[in-house]
């Protein structure tokens, strides 16, 4: 979405018009419901985490700076509250919920949903739980995500270069990982 | 980084999931009613769209900072100016009547007044366009000279050695602070003249 257009949607929820929030939600829940999914391996958590995300982006939309790319604040407060949430769920539970995939937390998902989650497991999925919060969240902002690194250190905080240097040690520790673990 | 194209194809290639399709629905539904006060918040963005400043002096050098931010440089620079003025006019008020203290040293206070000015006058300035941004210029090349020769006559009046060390001192980082007050006008000028050619350099 053009980030003028985007700037005239949020002017006019702003004033008033809440329904015009249902095409921020429209356009970026995708992406952020998939970065959920793959930090947090679980499609109930993923989605309430993405609920999450846009009820906190709507209530703090004042503070959103206009200058900024909406989806890169959204971004943020996305990885903020999965961070906050993984702090909550223990690493092991992250890995038995990986390997065994017990969905049947989640009521809302349809059996077939819950057949791509399953298929979803593989070996780079595993790996990836093995790194740490901050360089799985990088790796797959770019390159599930394809965000560029510029757009990875505006919602990060970091420079361009530390996102490159992390992003780099990451993918050599998943290669290490897949080389010696899977 | 070649090596390491497996892994990334592997991320890249992970089957993308489909977020349900009542999502953006439930989003809505459980949306609050009432945001508080959206006059209030309205005015926010509004000032936060004019006013924008994060204060970083790395960015300011570099021409990236908005004209609000220079203004607070120079006001805080200013507010600066105007407690030390305040403090030496109040340090000196007794000095006076009882030393006989260099003359040039007596009119510290006053000196530190009119850099204030300068530097409120050139804040201020940077509101009303291209003649603005000249006018701060021309003011922080004022400070400049100002703080050069004050400092200059300063040491020279002063004897002892061990006064003229915190002179200097103060002397130099008034001088790099004018100096980079300079600098930050500058570069806005050089992106004003940009705009109003519509080049991209």
């Amino acid at each position: 979405m053009d980030q003028k257009v985007e700037a005239e949607i949020i002017v006019r929820i702003l004033n008033g018009d809440r329904q015009s929030y249902a095409l921020l939600v429209e356009e970026y829940k995708t992406p952020i419901y998939n970065l959920a999914f793959r930090m947090t391996r679980s499609a109930g958590d993923a989605d309430d985490l993405t609920q999450e995300t846009f009820i906190r982006a709507y209530i703090n939309l004042w503070r959103f700076h206009p200058t900024r790319k909406f989806f890169t604040w959204l971004y943020t407060l996305s990885i903020n509250l999965i961070r906050n949430h993984l702090k909550k769920v223990k690493n092991n539970d992250l890995l038995n919920r990986t390997k065994n995939i017990h969905y049947a937390e989640n009521e809302n998902q349809s059996p077939e949903m819950l057949i791509i989650a399953a298929q979803e497991l593989s070996k780079i999925d595993l790996a990836l739980l093995s790194l740490k919060y901050e360089l799985r969240v990088m790796l797959i902002m770019k390159y599930q995500q394809e965000l560029s690194f510029e757009e990875i250190a505006e919602i990060t905080g970091k420079s361009v270069s530390a996102v490159k240097m992390r992003v780099y040690r990451g993918l050599e520790k998943l290669e290490k990982v897949i080389k010696n673990n899977l | 980084m070649e090596k390491l194209e497996d892994i990334i194809g592997m991320i890249k290639n992970a089957q993308r999931m489909q977020p349900p399709e009542n999502l953006t629905q439930r989003v809505m539904q459980n949306l609050p009613e009432q945001r508080h006060n959206p006059f209030l918040e309205r005015a926010k963005y509004i000032f936060l769209e004019r006013f924008e400043f994060s204060l970083n002096p790395n960015k300011a050098l570099n021409g990236e900072t908005s004209l609000a931010e220079c203004m607070v440089y120079f006001f805080l620079i200013g507010f600066a100016h105007l407690i030390m003025a305040v403090l030496l006019f109040w340090g000196f008020r007794d000095l006076n009547e009882k030393y006989q203290i260099v003359i040039w040293l007596r009119l510290q206070p006053q000196i530190l007044f009119f850099l204030t000015c300068c530097l409120i006058i050139a804040g201020s300035a940077l509101m009303i366009g291209r003649f603005g941004l000249r006018l701060s210029l021309f003011a922080s090349l004022a400070y400049i000279t100002t703080v050069s020769l004050n400092g200059f006559l300063l040491i020279i009046g002063i004897d002892r050695l061990i006064f003229r060390i915190p002179i200097f001192g103060l002397v130099g980082t008034t001088f790099f602070v004018g100096l980079f007050l300079v600098l930050i006008i500058r570069k806005q000028l050089e992106k004003n003249n940009c705009d109003t050619r519509s080049c991209n350099a």
